[in-house]
């Protein structure tokens, strides 16, 4: 296959995928890489399509990421042709709330962790924390989407320090208030965020009143 | 009167109660069986509910394993412990009995409980193909029971046999493993399949060049591909393959039903893609976007009507992407 396309990691959004797909670089370990990520289809092979990443922090590595599902003739690709990506949106954060258009949530934070500045929401990484199960119940208030966390970085900062989540518990993070009572709060965000796009490495805009 | 009653059992010949204790100890140790694994019966073993049940039923191999290979491992035992000495004509009896006696209390109940429109047991498969079912499980029991009358008297099961009071002493040792079983059972039950392994597993076992087919028929009919894979993963757990593959031989004898993953009527065999044809284009087209869970479900209505169902597919709709629809609220 000589042509190259562009295609973006989709139909990982399943319980089972959580909108991560693993893959892997030559001679490394295996990487996750977050739904709506932005590759170049480089070549398909019999086990695996080779894909140059585009986005995020692992962009300008090609490497071995794997079909969906696959039998003698055909596959079925993670990747799809399009994806609907939106300008950098702007999370506000007003002491405890935290607002985008008409979506607004609870949050968690310790005072003076974050100063009256402007944060970029970076590419999210998959935590490796053991999440509680209730978490990821979406019966209950948890979201697929639990392990997903936004890394939060203010210009001046060398890297980021804090992180965007979800769950019950802040130790110097944003945390979105886990709920049993209300559904859908970190999948709505989880959502806004992840189609959002500012450039190759961040994703929208944090701002503190 | 007394007397009359003591006569009327002196003449009833030894064998008749050798059967009836084969038919009493085979059909509860198989009743037990099939208990711990809490199946509900008499229903077919086929319920998206019941994981267990999703697992034998999705394979035809596992089927005829589950439901037959056990029944006749415990009949063959309890024909080879309690007939020993007498005619291999009494135990081909015995076991054609046996299993007789247990397929009418489970697929014979089951088969007057659809005659009869009972509440109590759920439709799987189109009506007449489900009582089919029952039908030939009662049939291949009965012949089963024949053959482990005939199996019983293998030195092979006579080996492993033991002699009525050793059956006794083995009951202990039994008992004993039964309550190890059922406490790995318990530990083990929170790793049991999920409604989302469930969908998972229908998911990989459709073909991706069925999927990808899926996806430039939504196209070329601005249909919903989420809603299509949706009823098409639906369709594929409650008619898995082996069963749409007899499904086949009812349209090669020209008859009319659904036929295909997507289970569209038609007078003769389709293919999967020809399923998908028809279901697009005919029951699915213009819904690229629809966003309403109602309104998908007036669309879902034109599969099938039952409330289970549309739920259901909305259910794996949110599965394949929680943004696929208005789910909120």
């Amino acid at each position: 296959m000589n042509k190259t396309a562009i295609k973006f990691i989709g139909n990982v959004l399943d319980p089972i995928n959580r909108g991560w797909v693993y893959s892997i670089v030559d001679g490394r370990d295996r990487i996750c890489l977050p739904y709506t990520t932005r590759v170049e289809l480089v070549e398909v092979s019999e086990n695996f399509e080779h894909i140059k990443i585009l986005e995020g922090y692992y962009k300008g590595n090609t490497v071995k990421f794997p079909f969906m599902s696959r039998d003698d003739k055909f596959h079925y690709s993670f990747l799809i042709d399009r994806c609907r990506l939106s300008k950098p949106i702007t999370l506000k954060l007003n002491h405890d709330t935290l607002k985008f258009g008409n979506f607004k949530c609870e949050v968690l934070v310790e005072k003076n962790i974050l100063n009256n500045k402007v944060y970029c929401i970076k590419f999210p990484v998959r935590s490796n924390k053991i999440l509680p199960s209730h978490y990821f119940d979406e019966s209950r208030g948890g979201s697929r989407f639990s392990d997903t966390w936004f890394p939060l970085q203010a210009k001046d900062e060398l890297y980021p320090e804090k992180y965007l989540h979800f769950g019950s518990i802040s130790e110097g993070c944003l945390t979105v208030k886990y709920n049993p009572l209300i559904n859908e709060v970190w999948n709505t965000l989880y959502t806004k965020l992840i189609h959002s796009r500012m450039n190759e490495d961040n994703l929208g805009f944090l701002t503190i009143k | 009167m007394y007397q009359q009653i003591i006569n009327l059992f002196t003449s009833i010949p030894d064998e008749a109660y050798s059967i009836l204790a084969v038919v009493i100890f085979a059909n509860s140790i198989i009743l037990f069986f099939y208990q711990t694994f809490k199946l509900k019966w008499p229903d077919l073993y086929f319920s998206v509910n019941n994981m267990d049940a999703f697992f034998i039923s999705v394979s035809f191999k596992r089927y005829i394993f589950f439901r037959f290979f056990p029944c006749f491992v415990i009949n063959t035992l309890a024909v080879a412990v309690l007939i020993k000495s007498t005619s291999i004509q009494t135990a081909y009896i015995a076991g054609a009995i046996s299993l007789f006696a247990h397929a009418l209390i489970t697929n014979g109940r089951a088969m007057f409980d659809l005659i009869t429109r009972s509440k109590r047991i759920k439709i799987y498969f189109n009506y007449s193909f489900q009582i089919l079912i029952h039908f030939f499980t009662i049939a291949l029991l009965v012949f089963v029971g024949i053959v482990s009358g005939f199996a019983s008297r293998l030195i092979f099961f006579r080996v492993l046999t033991p002699s009525p009071q050793g059956l006794v002493d083995n009951i202990w040792s039994a008992l004993i493993a039964v309550i190890l079983v059922e406490y790995l059972r318990l530990v083990y039950s929170d790793k049991s399949i999920g409604l989302d392994e469930v969908f998972d597993k229908s998911l990989k076992n459709i073909s991706p060049e069925l999927l990808n087919f899926i996806d430039q028929a939504c196209v070329a009919h601005n249909a919903n591909p989420v809603l299509v894979k949706a009823i098409c993963i639906v369709e594929n757990i409650q008619r898995p393959k082996w069963v749409r593959t007899f499904e086949n031989f009812k349209a090669r004898l020209g008859l009319t039903g659904t036929y295909g993953i997507m289970q569209v009527r038609s007078k003769k065999k389709i293919s999967d893609k020809e399923s998908v044809d028809i279901a697009v284009e005919e029951y699915l087209k213009d819904t690229r976007y629809t966003k309403n869970t109602e309104a998908l479900k007036l669309h879902i209505n034109k599969y099938n009507s039952s409330e289970k169902y549309k739920d259901l597919v909305i259910r794996v709709m949110y599965f394949i992407d929680p943004n696929s629809a208005d789910y909120h609220g």
